[in-house]
């Protein structure tokens, strides 16, 4: 527990530090507030602004939930269904890394205008944009076996789905879970931008959209606090799917007798 | 005629093969495998004695010649590492062929007992390969190479990666193990003393690709014990295998 805090210390210091500085130096130049507001400003703004804030945030982590929840099955599935032939592999993969390769804000007006602005479109922009990690680690999980193992397997005229489910997917979970991880940063990233274009459709406004119009309408204290809260809902992810992963990782990995 | 082959639990004959590439690596090789008998090959790096013991597991063709093999009898396979699965544990891992061939529950969990007793990991049984030390890793890989009851061990190079004390412990609880299960066993090693050790029989192989170049019967002792180890006979033995091979002897 001690090492926790100590380890805390550091990145908090910092932060603090931060904080200050942004504050002495709005003061010191007198930067107008609609360039450049004080923490205290946004903290205000913030507050004020929380009727709208918390929902918003809600509604993005609706998205983004449901987002990386489709990553999380279609990269799984995806990668069992690569690893069962090279054909299957060789013809898919060029996809799978076109997803991975076309800016997402290129084709997310796309996605608007085929599925529609509101829910589904923002899900599908985070869905595509956290998927690949995903798929890419699992293949690589899947396929990066010891021939050994395989030959093992093979000794024991193990079928098909004995070697998915007996060797396959077991080694491939911490590929999957190290995937996850970063697909959790970028799920969250899909979502606002999923809002960006398809916000005003969505039955309860989210955190891009919210950035948005406070961009548009130059209120640059809810702009800040919508970031602010975007930033933050960002790291709350990323921190359950990390503190989840070791968790599972322990698990599967170490013995229970050695914690 | 008939009867005899009948009873060998291996046959090779005139066996070559060679990869697709062109490397030829075995190369007419003739070879028969008593019941009960344990046979090791020696043979310079790279020669081809792994791949010998794969064209017998059959995970490999041969190019020509024949590998008959009883197939009332099974084979296990032990490899240079012990490669088991880390997110099993050790009776897990021992348990794992029978779950794939749709072993009964009860019966599984039977043999492995036994074969976890016989290995001497009894008290092991519920932890992982990582909390294990080298020398039991490979204990969990004979026994998960014994759990189907195999008429023919192939083992490569098992005990390579052990320190010496070790080695030791697991050469005398595998001649007690083949006492007690009666399996034949192929066995490939670098070591000469070990071959001596463990062996009735001893092929020596060319460089690749791997012909025999001579066969050294070890007749006696039929009972081996550690006094066999420091036994004038036995250095005899290894000097005219490390001559077979090209060396000076030991
Ligand atoms: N898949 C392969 N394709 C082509 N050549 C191969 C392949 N696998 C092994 N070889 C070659 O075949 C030869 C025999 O390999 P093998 O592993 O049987 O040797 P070995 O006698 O077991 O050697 P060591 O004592 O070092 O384990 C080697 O020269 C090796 O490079
Ligand atoms: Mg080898």
């Amino acid at each position: 527990m001690k090492r926790h805090i100590l380890r805390l210390l550091p990145p908090a210091g910092s932060m603090v530090l931060f904080l200050v500085a942004w504050h002495l130096a709005v003061r010191w130049f007198s930067v107008p507030s609609y360039l450049v507001p004080s923490p205290g400003d946004v903290l205000v703004a913030s507050w004020d602004a929380r009727s709208d804030l918390v929902p918003a945030t809600l509604a993005t982590l609706a998205g983004a939930a449901t987002g990386f929840a489709l990553s999380l099955v279609a990269g799984t599935l995806g990668a069992i269904l690569f690893s069962q032939a090279r054909w299957i592999r060789d013809s898919l993969y060029p996809w799978a890394i076109f997803l991975q390769t076309v800016p997402i804000v290129a084709i997310a007006p796309l996605i608007v205008l085929w599925s529609g602005p509101g829910f589904a479109s923002i899900v599908l922009v985070s869905f595509l944009l956290s998927v690949f990690p995903i798929l890419s680690n699992g293949v690589e999980g899947m396929s990066r076996i010891d021939p050994s193992l395989l030959e093992l397997f093979r000794l024991c005229r193990a079928a098909r789905w004995q070697e998915l489910l007996l060797l396959r997917l077991p080694h491939s979970v911490p590929f999957l879970v190290a995937g996850a991880r970063v697909s959790a940063g970028l799920t969250v990233i899909g979502a606002i931008v999923g809002e960006f274009f398809a916000g005003y459709g969505a039955s309860r406004p989210g955190l891009g959209y919210l950035v948005q119009m406070s961009a548009a309408q130059m209120k640059t204290e809810l702009l800040f606090a919508s970031v602010g809260a975007s930033t933050f809902l960002g790291l709350l992810v990323f921190l359950a799917v990390g503190a989840t992963s070791s968790l599972l990782l322990a698990r599967l990995q170490t013995p229970p007798s050695h914690h | 005629m008939e009867t005899q082959s009948q009873q060998l639990v291996a046959v090779i004959e005139g066996l070559s093969h060679s990869f697709p590439d062109g490397t030829g690596t075995i190369s007419k090789m003739d070879l028969d495998l008593l019941p009960g008998e344990f046979v090791s090959l020696v043979g310079p790096s790279g020669c081809g004695k792994s791949t010998l013991l794969r064209l017998v597991a059959g995970l490999l063709e041969p190019t020509s010649g024949a590998i008959r093999r009883d197939p009332a009898r099974g084979v296990g396979f032990v490899f240079q590492s012990p490669v088991l699965l880390p997110w099993r544990t050790v009776a897990d891992n021992v348990a794992l062929p029978g779950e794939i061939s749709g072993e009964k529950r009860a019966d599984r969990r039977r043999r492995v007992e036994e074969l976890l007793e016989l290995v001497g990991l009894k008290d092991q049984a519920r932890r992982y390969p990582s909390q294990l030390s080298g020398g039991m890793r490979m204990r969990v890989s004979i026994a998960r190479a014994l759990s189907g009851r195999p008429g023919l061990l192939l083992m490569d190079e098992p005990f390579a990666a052990l320190d010496d004390l070790t080695r030791s412990r697991l050469q005398e609880d595998l001649l007690s193990l083949r006492a007690q299960e009666g399996f034949t066993t192929l066995f490939v090693t670098h070591n000469v003393p070990e071959a001596v050790y463990l062996s009735d029989r001893v092929l020596c192989l060319s460089s690749r690709p791997a012909r025999a170049l001579s066969q050294v019967r070890i007749p006696e002792p039929t009972e081996r014990d550690p006094e066999w180890r420091t036994d004038p006979r036995a250095a005899l033995l290894a000097r005219e295998i490390s001559r077979a091979l090209g060396g000076r002897g030991p």
